[in-house]
C-alpha cells in the first residue's frame, strides 16, 4: 500500500517537474524580447487612492504585476486567482483601457475584487513598458522581471513563481 | 509629405529597423541586406515606394508590436457634393486565430474605434459596421470577425474644396487566447477635388456595405419589445417579413451582455426572447433603446424600439426542447445503429475476432471480456466528448468524426491497427516489461486489457459518418451543457456497445457460436488481412495531407512486412508470400478487368461537380435551378457507399445530370470552417449531408443519412420547378 501511494508520488512529482520545465521554457520564449533589468517606472495612484511606486515596493520582495483589461475574456479566468494572490502577497495590477475609474470601480465591486489597480485608461501608463498584450504577468523582486508570462495561467503556476522569486 | 514621416523620425533605433523591413515588403531583395548602409539604403527605397502609392490610401500599416495585424484606409474617390461627404474603407487583415470585434462585442473585447480629433477640415465620420459572425472562446461568446474585414465609411468634409488633413488614432483590440490593443496612426492629405476612383476600392466598399444592416420600415418593424425585471429577459416581436434562418444581434449598453435564449420564426414575423446581465450590477432597461441587427442570408435588417416595461408571456415560446427520457432514447439507438454503418467496414475484422475467440471459455471469462469490450467502447466516446469539449472551449468548430480531419490521428491510427494486424499474423509480439507482464498474467487482466484497447480503438475508427438518429442526439449534445455533452455522448457508447453487453448478460448466447478449430488459424489469417486493408485504407487517406510521400509509406510498409515474414518463417516462406502476393494481385486484377462487366453494373464516370457556395445555391435557385449539395469526406464510407450505391446509378444519375440541376460538393476531408458552418446551420454536426434546394423549395430538403433512390428523385421533384420527366 505505502509503495502504491510512493509510486503514485513519484509519478504526480515528474509530471509536475514536466509542467514547470515546460511552462518556464514558454515563459522564455515569450520574455525574450523583453529587457528584465532596466524596468521602466512604474508609479500612480491605486483606485483606492493609495499612492504605488513599484520600484520601492519591489524592494526585497517579489511583487506579482498583473496587466489585464475588462475587455479581455482570457482576463475573466485569470482575474480570479489573482484576486486570491492578493491576499497573501504584495499585488499591483493595471487596468488598460478598460474606462474610467468609477467604471472601473463598479465593476470591481460587481466581480468582488479586491486588488490594488492602477487605472490606465487611455494606456499612458503601460507604453514605456511595451505591453500590450493582456493578460500579462510578470514577478518584479528589486525592480528586474523574475517571471514574465501572458495567456492563461492558473492560480498554482502563480504561487510557485511567487515562491521561487 | 513632412507628416507621414514625424513617427518614423520619434521611433528609436530597433523600431526604425523593424519599421523598415515592413516597409520594404515591396522589394523583396532587401530583405537579404543586412547592414546599416544598406538599411539606408531601402529605407530610401521604400520611402519612394510608399510615395508612388496613390495619396489616398496609406497603405497598409502594421505595429510592430503586433505583426499578424494589418490595417489600411483608403478612399474610393466616391464623393456626393450636396453632403459633401467622402467614401472610404477601412480594412483590417487578421492572420491565422486573431479575431476582432463588432460594435457590441459580446461577453468580452472592446469595439474598435478610431480618434479623429487631430484631423482638419473634417466635420464627421460615420462608421457602419457589417454583420459580425458568433465566435465562442473559453466557453464565453464574442461577436466579431476573422480573417479579414473592411469597414466602410463615410466622411464629410468642412468644405469639399479645401485641403483636407485626416488624422486617426485607430485603437484595434484583438483576441485569441490573449487580448492585444494596438493603435495605429492613419495619416491622408488630399484635396477632395482632385480625388480619382479607385475601382478595386469602391468594389471593396461596395461589397462591405451589401453586410451591413439597413433600416427597412417597410420591410420590417419591432413591434414589441417588453423588459421584464424580475426575470431579466427582454422579449420582442419582429413583424412584416418571414425569415428562414435569421440570426438575433442585439445593440445596447455597452456594459451589457444580451443573449438569445429563444428565436421563433413564423409566418411574417420573428418571436425572440433574450437574456441580459450586466456587470455594472442590476440592470435596468426600461425606455432604454435598443437595436436588434436581423441578419438572414445575404439580408441583413436594423430595427430599434424603446424598451417597455412588463412581464413576458413565455406562453408564446414553444418548448421546442425534446425531453431527456427521448432524448437518451434517440443516443442509444444512434449508437445501436453505428454498429451497422458502413463505416464499420474497416473494424469489422477486429470486431468479429474479439466475439469468435469467445467460444471455449468459462462463462465468467467471456462476460469479463464482453463488459472489457463494451467498456472500451463508452471509453472511446468520453474521449470524443472530451475532444468535443476542448474544441468547443478553444472555439474551434466542431462536428462529428472531425478527428478524421487531423493527420497525426490517421497517422497513429494505421500504427496502431498495422501493430493489430501484424500482432494477429504473430509476425510481432507486444512485449510488455516482464514485472507487469506476471502481473497481468496472475491477475487475468492481459486479455481483457486487450479486450478493451480493442473495443476502444474498433469505436474511434467507426465512428467517423453520421447516422440515423445520431444526428439529432449529436447535435442536441454539442448544443448542450458539460453534463449533458457526457451523458448523450455515454448514451451513445452504451448503444454501440450494446450487443457487447447483451453477450456479457447472458454469456451462454456464445455457445451458438461456431466450434473453435484449425479454422480459427485460418479465420485469424483472414482477420489480420482485413485489418491490414485498414491500415492501407488509413495510409491512404493521408494522401490529401502528405501527397507523393504516400507511395514512400506504402514501400516502407511493404518492405518492412516483408522483412518480418523472412524472420518468422524463413526466406523461403517470405519469397514464396511476395511472389504470391504479386501473383495473386496481378490474377485478381485480370480477371476484375476481363469479367467486371459479366458481376458489376458498370460504374458510371464522377458527375461534374462545382464547389459549395451558399451564396450561388440561391443565385441558381433565382434561376430558376434546382441545386442537388452533398457533403462529404473521403473517410466518411457512408458518403462513398451513397456515391457508389445511388448518386452514380441510375436513374439518380441521369436526374443528376438533366441540364436544371445544379450540382454541388462540400469536402470536409480536412478541416473547413464554411463547410462546418453550412453543416451547423442544417442542424447537422457530420457528414453525410446531401440537400436539394429549387424554386419550390428556397430552403431545401434534407435527404436521411442513407440514400436511397426514390427519395432522392422525390426530392429533386418536390424542388424542382418542373417535374421530371423519366
Amino acid at each position: 500500500m505505502v509503495k502504491r501511494l510512493l509510486s503514485w508520488a513519484k509519478q504526480a512529482l515528474l509530471l509536475l517537474v514536466v509542467a514547470i520545465v515546460l511552462s518556464g521554457a514558454i515563459d522564455w520564449w515569450r520574455s525574450k524580447d523583453i529587457d528584465r533589468t532596466n524596468l521602466p517606472p512604474l508609479v500612480g495612484t491605486s483606485l483606492k487612492k493609495v499612492p504605488i511606486d513599484l520600484a520601492s515596493l519591489s524592494q526585497d520582495q517579489a511583487v506579482l504585476v498583473y496587466f489585464w483589461g475588462t475587455w479581455c475574456h482570457v482576463c475573466n479566468y485569470v482575474s480570479p486567482a489573482v484576486n486570491s494572490m492578493a491576499t497573501h502577497y504584495p499585488t499591483v495590477t493595471v487596468a488598460l483601457g478598460s474606462g474610467d475609474d468609477n467604471r472601473m470601480n463598479q465593476y470591481l465591486y460587481h466581480h468582488q475584487y479586491d486588488f490594488t489597480v492602477l487605472n490606465d485608461p487611455n494606456n499612458s501608463l503601460v507604453q514605456s513598458w511595451n505591453i500590450s498584450v493582456t493578460p500579462t504577468i510578470l514577478v518584479v523582486k528589486n525592480n528586474q522581471v523574475v517571471y514574465y508570462t501572458t495567456g492563461f495561467t492558473s492560480l498554482p503556476g502563480l504561487w510557485w513563481r511567487m515562491l521561487t522569486a | 509629405m513632412p507628416d507621414l514621416l514625424n513617427p518614423f523620425f520619434s521611433m528609436g533605433l530597433k523600431e526604425k529597423q523593424r519599421f523598415t523591413v515592413l516597409l520594404s515588403d515591396c522589394y523583396l531583395l532587401e530583405s537579404h541586406l543586412k547592414s546599416r548602409i544598406f538599411t539606408l539604403v531601402s529605407l530610401c527605397l521604400s520611402l519612394l515606394c510608399s510615395f508612388s502609392l496613390s495619396a489616398a490610401s496609406t497603405g497598409w500599416l502594421t505595429n510592430p508590436q503586433h505583426p499578424p495585424i494589418q490595417v489600411q484606409l483608403t478612399l474610393t474617390g466616391e464623393k456626393d457634393v450636396s453632403s459633401q461627404t467622402l467614401a472610404a474603407i477601412l480594412q483590417v487583415k487578421l492572420d491565422g486565430d486573431w479575431k476582432t470585434y463588432w460594435r457590441a462585442p459580446g461577453e468580452g473585447g472592446i469595439a474598435p474605434s478610431v480618434d479623429w480629433q487631430q484631423s482638419s477640415n473634417v466635420k464627421q465620420v460615420d462608421w457602419f459596421w457589417p454583420v459580425p459572425k458568433r465566435f465562442n472562446t473559453l466557453g464565453l461568446e464574442t461577436l466579431g470577425y476573422q480573417d479579414e474585414v473592411t469597414f466602410p465609411l463615410q466622411i464629410q468634409l468642412a468644405q469639399l474644396d479645401r485641403e483636407t488633413q485626416l488624422r486617426g488614432k485607430f485603437t484595434l483590440s484583438s483576441c485569441t487566447t490573449v487580448c492585444v490593443l494596438t493603435d495605429y496612426e492613419l495619416a491622408l492629405d488630399f484635396n477632395a477635388t482632385d480625388l480619382t476612383g479607385d475601382s478595386n476600392a469602391m468594389y471593396l466598399y461596395n461589397k462591405a456595405m451589401v453586410q451591413v444592416p439597413q433600416t427597412q420600415p417597410q420591410q420590417a418593424q419591432l413591434s414589441q419589445l417588453t423588459w421584464d425585471q424580475a426575470q431579466q429577459q427582454i422579449s420582442f416581436t419582429i413583424t412584416g417579413k418571414t425569415w428562414d434562418k435569421p440570426d438575433v444581434f442585439i445593440i445596447g449598453d455597452p456594459d451589457t451582455y444580451f443573449k438569445i435564449e429563444q428565436l421563433q420564426p413564423e409566418q411574417n414575423q420573428l418571436k425572440g426572447l433574450i437574456s441580459v446581465k450586466g456587470w455594472l450590477g442590476e440592470v435596468n432597461l426600461e425606455q432604454q433603446l435598443l437595436t436588434l441587427v436581423v441578419a438572414d442570408k445575404e439580408l441583413a435588417i436594423e430595427v430599434s424600439k424603446l424598451a417597455q416595461a412588463g412581464n413576458i408571456d413565455f406562453s408564446a415560446f414553444k418548448q421546442n426542447t425534446i425531453g431527456w427520457p427521448s432524448m437518451l432514447l434517440i443516443a442509444l439507438l444512434g449508437g445501436l445503429i453505428l454498429n451497422i454503418m458502413p463505416c464499420v467496414l474497416p473494424v469489422l475484422g477486429m470486431k468479429l475476432s474479439t466475439v469468435l475467440t469467445a467460444k471455449n471459455q468459462s462463462q465468467g471469462q467471456i462476460r469479463k471480456q464482453f463488459i472489457a469490450s463494451a467498456f472500451g467502447i463508452i471509453s472511446s466516446f468520453w474521449l470524443l466528448a472530451l475532444a468535443v469539449l476542448l474544441l468547443k472551449v478553444s472555439g474551434q468548430s466542431i462536428g462529428w468524426g472531425i478527428q478524421f480531419q487531423q493527420p497525426w490521428f490517421i497517422g497513429f491510427m494505421a500504427l496502431i491497427t498495422t501493430l493489430f494486424a501484424l500482432n494477429m499474423l504473430g509476425l510481432f509480439e507486444i512485449q510488455l516489461p516482464s514485472a507487469l507482464q506476471t502481473k497481468l498474467a496472475t491477475s487475468g487482466g492481459h486479455s481483457y486489457l486487450g479486450h478493451y484497447v480493442q473495443g476502444m480503438f474498433a469505436t474511434l475508427l467507426a465512428t467517423p459518418c453520421s447516422a440515423p438518429f445520431l444526428g439529432t442526439a449529436v447535435a442536441f449534445a454539442l448544443g448542450a451543457n458539460t453534463l449533458s455533452l457526457f451523458i448523450i455522448f455515454t448514451a451513445l457508447g452504451v448503444g454501440m456497445a450494446l450487443p457487447w453487453l447483451v453477450i456479457a448478460t447472458a454469456p451462454q448466447l456464445a455457445r451458438y457460436l461456431p466450434r473453435p478449430g484449425r479454422w480459427m488459424q485460418q479465420i485469424k489469417i483472414f482477420f489480420s488481412v482485413l485489418l491490414l486493408a485498414t491500415s492501407i485504407w488509413l495510409i491512404s487517406l493521408l494522401h490529401s495531407f502528405v501527397g507523393g510521400w504516400l507511395w514512400v509509406i506504402f514501400g516502407v510498409l511493404a518492405i518492412g512486412l516483408c522483412i518480418l515474414i523472412k524472420q518468422k518463417y524463413g526466406a523461403k516462406i517470405a519469397l514464396i508470400c511476395i511472389s504470391l502476393s504479386f501473383i495473386g494481385l496481378g490474377a485478381i486484377g485480370i480477371t476484375a478487368a476481363l469479367t467486371s462487366e459479366q458481376w458489376a453494373s458498370p460504374l458510371n464516370p464522377e458527375l461534374a461537380w462545382h464547389m459549395l457556395d451558399q451564396q450561388d445555391i440561391d443565385q441558381q435557385v433565382a434561376q430558376g435551378k434546382t441545386v442537388f449539395v452533398d457533403i462529404t469526406a473521403d473517410w466518411c464510407i457512408t458518403c462513398k457507399a451513397n456515391k457508389v450505391g445511388v448518386l452514380l446509378q441510375q436513374p439518380v444519375y441521369d436526374a443528376l445530370q438533366q441540364p436544371n440541376i445544379y450540382l454541388m460538393k462540400g469536402d470536409w476531408t480536412k478541416p473547413a470552417p464554411h463547410i462546418s458552418d453550412y453543416l451547423q446551420q442544417n442542424g447537422r454536426y457530420g457528414v453525410p449531408f446531401n440537400i436539394v434546394y429549387g424554386p419550390n423549395a428556397p430552403e431545401g430538403i434534407a435527404l436521411p443519412v442513407i440514400l436511397n433512390s426514390e427519395d432522392v428523385i422525390s426530392a429533386i421533384n418536390r424542388a424542382s420547378a418542373t417535374s421530371l420527366t423519366q
